[in-house]
């Protein structure tokens, strides 16, 4: 069962068009949302949430329409940024906040609000990119959501509270179960708690995969550069030749590659390796 | 709709304060002219569009459970609060101005049709100005051409109104007049709701189709 289904989804941009986007976030897991800067994570997101107009293909979430506003009820969205007005407190926002959501729970807000060190009469322009952080997420979280997106939320974070973050997120999973949809550049980030892993690179999906299937599949090869030639190239689904030696991205059963001995190094591969090596162009 | 009403009140509140006291001010110091109050108020909405452009709220709005329609629905009603609020209070300043209170006054007391002529006026001027900012969703092209609107029109009335060869505005009141003579408030009421409606309509229409930054 899926919660969004992207099919053949296209936005046409003069200068960055998204195109073909057919990707799925099953219900009940973390699914990562991975890509250079650039490559059209926001813009996806941003689609799914209606912000966007699509051009082609069609979006659905828990079977309905993306359009459907009702759908927003069981959403719980963290931007990169907090997109409120400056002088607004958390009290301010509280009150236009919590009557719009049939679920909202205020012993969850008052939870998350202690837990998270928030002040409730401080404007927002004076919070750190933390702070506002935190708060996005306390919106998010106090309304109970099934579905949570999340649009790079550990970028500019201190690594203590991105990994408070990531402790709550993983939390949230095994207490209520619900679907999540992290995108960031931060792969570390999801190497520790996703399920899935959608790779978005200059607009297209390069794959939809789960972590057992990518720990399973993709390994990092390393030899010396003389190993490299016109056969050996095509093994690889991304390739790094420096002056000391390459690195190449496999997928598939590495054994193959037991015939070298010695002269090679089969690592399993991180997300960093595989977004670095699937990206990386080499003539 | 309460809700967006709420916010577009608590971010306002500040300045509708400023505002009110304002018109006060300029009574007690004999200063008080209609023409300057209507060009705050026709300010009034650039305000609030410059709040939701400068901190990208429209981003965060669309993502609540709300209808697209709704939220421009809400925007068009607290314009309209606004309006009549003003309006209201002049009217009421006015009145204790020219009975009560007669050392604020410069008069030229304002008539109940005064205040629905200047109503209609400005309902109208935001029916055709709301829309802009839909349109361009960037507040900084919004802003352009609503500026080049309103200088244009400042431009055309007085070119109108002041040129003798130019009796256009004849021809136009003499199509108006004779509907507005049926029953000149509830006529000229009708006239401002039609214009808003028919400006909602195209908000909301541009709500929807266009991509929100």
């Amino acid at each position: 069962m899926n919660t969004v289904e992207f099919q053949k989804v296209t936005k046409l941009r003069k200068d960055f068009p998204i195109e073909d986007l057919t990707f799925t976030i099953p219900r009940g897991f973390i699914t990562g949302f991975i890509g250079p800067n650039g490559s059209g994570k926001t813009s996806t997101i941003q689609m799914l949430m209606d912000i966007l107009q699509i051009d082609k293909g069609s979006i659905t979430v828990f079977g309905n329409s993306h359009k459907d506003h009702k759908i927003k009820q069981r959403i719980g969205f963290v931007y990169d940024e907090l997109f409120m007005y400056e002088d607004f407190t958390i009290q301010h926002m509280k009150s236009f906040i919590a009557p719009i959501y049939e679920t909202w729970n205020e012993d969850l807000f008052q939870k998350y609000l202690v837990k998270f060190g928030l002040p409730l009469r401080k404007k927002i322009k004076k919070f750190s990119k933390g702070m506002k952080m935190k708060t996005s997420l306390l919106f998010a979280l106090s309304h109970e959501p099934e579905f949570i997106v999340m649009d790079e939320p550990t970028s500019g974070l201190d690594p203590i509270f991105r990994r408070e973050l990531l402790d709550i997120l993983q939390e949230l999973m095994v207490n209520e179960n619900q679907t999540i949809f992290l995108s960031t550049h931060i792969t570390n980030d999801l190497d520790r708690i996703a399920d899935y892993i959608v790779f978005i690179y200059q607009g297209r999906i390069l794959f939809q995969k789960s972590m057992d299937d990518i720990r399973e599949s993709f390994h990092v090869i390393k030899g010396a550069k003389s190993m490299i030639d016109e056969d050996t190239k095509d093994l690889f689904i991304g390739l790094q030749i420096t002056e000391v030696g390459f690195q190449g991205l496999y997928e598939g059963n590495p054994t193959i590659f037991e015939t070298f001995g010695d002269e090679v190094v089969i690592e399993k591969a991180t997300l960093e390796d595989i977004m670095f090596l699937m990206t990386r162009k080499e003539e | 709709m309460l809700q967006l009403l709420r916010k577009d009140f608590t971010i306002t509140r500040l300045y509708l304060l400023l505002f009110f006291l304002f018109i006060l001010v300029t009574y007690i110091f004999h200063v008080n002219n209609i023409t300057i109050f209507m060009a705050l108020m026709i300010g009034f909405p650039v305000l609030l569009f410059y709040f939701d452009s400068h901190n990208r709220v429209n981003t965060f709005l669309v993502s609540l459970p709300f209808k697209r329609g709704k939220i421009v629905l809400a925007r068009y009603l607290y314009l309209m609060f606004f309006l009549i609020g003003s309006f209201i209070f002049i009217g009421i300043i006015e009145y204790l101005a020219f009975h009560q209170f007669t050392f604020l006054g410069n008069f030229s007391y304002l008539t109940f049709s005064n205040i629905v002529l200047n109503f209609t006026i400005l309902t109208i001027l935001l029916a055709i100005s709301i829309p802009i900012f839909y349109f361009f969703r960037s507040f900084n092209h919004g802003i352009s051409v609503f500026m080049i609107f309103q200088v244009f029109l400042v431009y055309a009335y007085t070119l109108i109104t002041s040129n003798e060869y130019i009796r256009f505005d004849d021809k136009l009141f003499s199509i108006i007049q004779p509907v507005i003579n049926i029953q000149p408030v509830v006529m000229q009421l009708i006239i401002s709701g039609l214009f808003l409606a028919g400006s909602y309509f195209v908000s909301v229409g541009l709500s929807y189709k266009k991509d929100v930054f």
